[in-house]
């Protein structure tokens, strides 16, 4: 048996507290001795690095993100959504309430059973926005919006159509690098 | 008052703070353990922890309410992320045995942080098998499930990690290395 097979047979034997048998395989071998002591000094060390706590804040902050998140899955209310995404546009009542018909019936259409799921929603919400409002918009500028993940509108600025890409990019950059809040992006072209 | 386990994956899907709260209690200092091991960081540690209650919330709808399939799912998502971010920033894992090992006197400090040491030279899959095994304390099998492979290869990897973790540490001591 070589060196190398001598040595799985050992680890072989400390995985399975054969200790003795190991110590008769090594005999006078200085190496394989020094082998031995190595990998008993791991086993008898290496459980000690467990650790069956955690601080009690880290368990609290994780479950406070997780009540976060529950108290705030609540039912995201299109009628309101759409009602102030228009308002921006000063329709007359009879476009606005024909453009919420519209988006009504393809917002719909396009939601799952499942649609507790926001983020999915929001997306989808947001492309009926955005694929409506550049069909009837003149499309001079656009308004820019974020919202959070709570549907609170956190920042709006009115860009030039030309900056449009430029601004997406911004917002996509600003999103991936806070994974958590996520953020959600549209904008409407202006006539 | 306790529950089963697929009495709680279920009351996690209804968002039940309750079971939210049971799930957190019995897992996340494994996992905080876990990556502790891998990285030495305690706020790393947390940062993995977070990490992973937050996919598991994301996903909770997909997880069966079998506890062995829980258990493989998390720490695989903790494997992940700490592997993801050693090579990502290799800085971020910066081991500081001080901080991890003692929080007080501990007459086995030296040779633990000898040892510590020797896992901080390991590559990520390597550490990641020797935590599960030596320091986690999962059987072969159970590793076998989490990792995808055969008990076979499990063990013959350990026992190769175990002969290079043997090797450094050696080296460490200034001793012969093969």
């Amino acid at each position: 048996m070589n060196k190398q097979d001598l040595k799985q047979k050992i680890i072989e034997m400390v995985d399975n507290n054969r200790y003795e048998e190991a110590k008769k395989i090594v005999g006078e071998d200085k190496k394989l001795k020094e082998f031995l002591r190595i990998q008993t000094m791991l086993k008898d060390t290496l459980p000690d690095f467990k650790m069956d706590i955690i601080p009690a804040k880290v368990e609290n902050k994780i479950l406070q993100e997780i009540y976060d998140k529950i108290d705030n899955e609540k039912e995201f209310n299109i009628f309101e959504f759409i009602a102030g995404s228009l308002s921006f546009l000063k329709l007359n009542y009879s476009s606005a309430i024909s453009i919420i018909l519209i988006l009504l019936i393809f917002g719909f259409s396009y939601v799952k059973p499942n649609n507790d799921k926001l983020s999915y929603y929001s997306y989808k919400v947001k492309a009926n926005v955005q694929y409506l409002m550049d069909k009837v918009s003149g499309a001079k500028d656009i308004l820019v919006f974020m919202f959070d993940k709570n549907i609170e509108k956190v920042y709006e600025n009115l860009i030039n159509k030309e900056k449009k890409n430029k601004e997406e990019r911004k917002w996509q950059i600003k999103t991936e690098k806070n994974r958590r809040g996520s953020l959600y992006y549209y904008h409407l072209f202006l006539g | 008052m306790s529950m089963e386990f697929n009495e709680l994956i279920a009351g996690a899907k209804n968002n039940d703070k309750k079971a939210w709260k049971m799930l957190v209690n019995n897992y996340s200092r494994r996992i905080y353990s876990y990556a502790l091991s891998f990285s030495g960081s305690r706020e790393f540690a947390e940062e993995a922890a977070q990490e992973v209650f937050f996919r598991v919330y994301k996903n909770i709808e997909k997880i069966k309410p079998v506890k062995n399939d829980f258990e493989r799912y998390i720490y695989r998502i903790a494997k992940n992320y700490c592997i993801d971010n050693y090579r990502k920033n290799k800085k971020v894992i910066i081991i500081e045995s001080k901080d991890y090992l003692v929080s007080g006197w501990d007459p086995d400090f030296t040779l633990k942080d000898l040892v510590w040491k020797g896992i901080n030279r390991l590559n990520p899959q390597d550490r990641n098998l020797i935590i599960l095994r030596e320091i986690e304390g999962f059987s072969y099998e159970e590793i076998a499930k989490m990792e995808k492979i055969s008990i076979g290869t499990v063990k013959s990897r350990l026992n190769r990690v175990r002969s290079k973790l043997a090797d450094i540490i050696l080296s460490l001591e200034g001793g012969n290395n093969e």
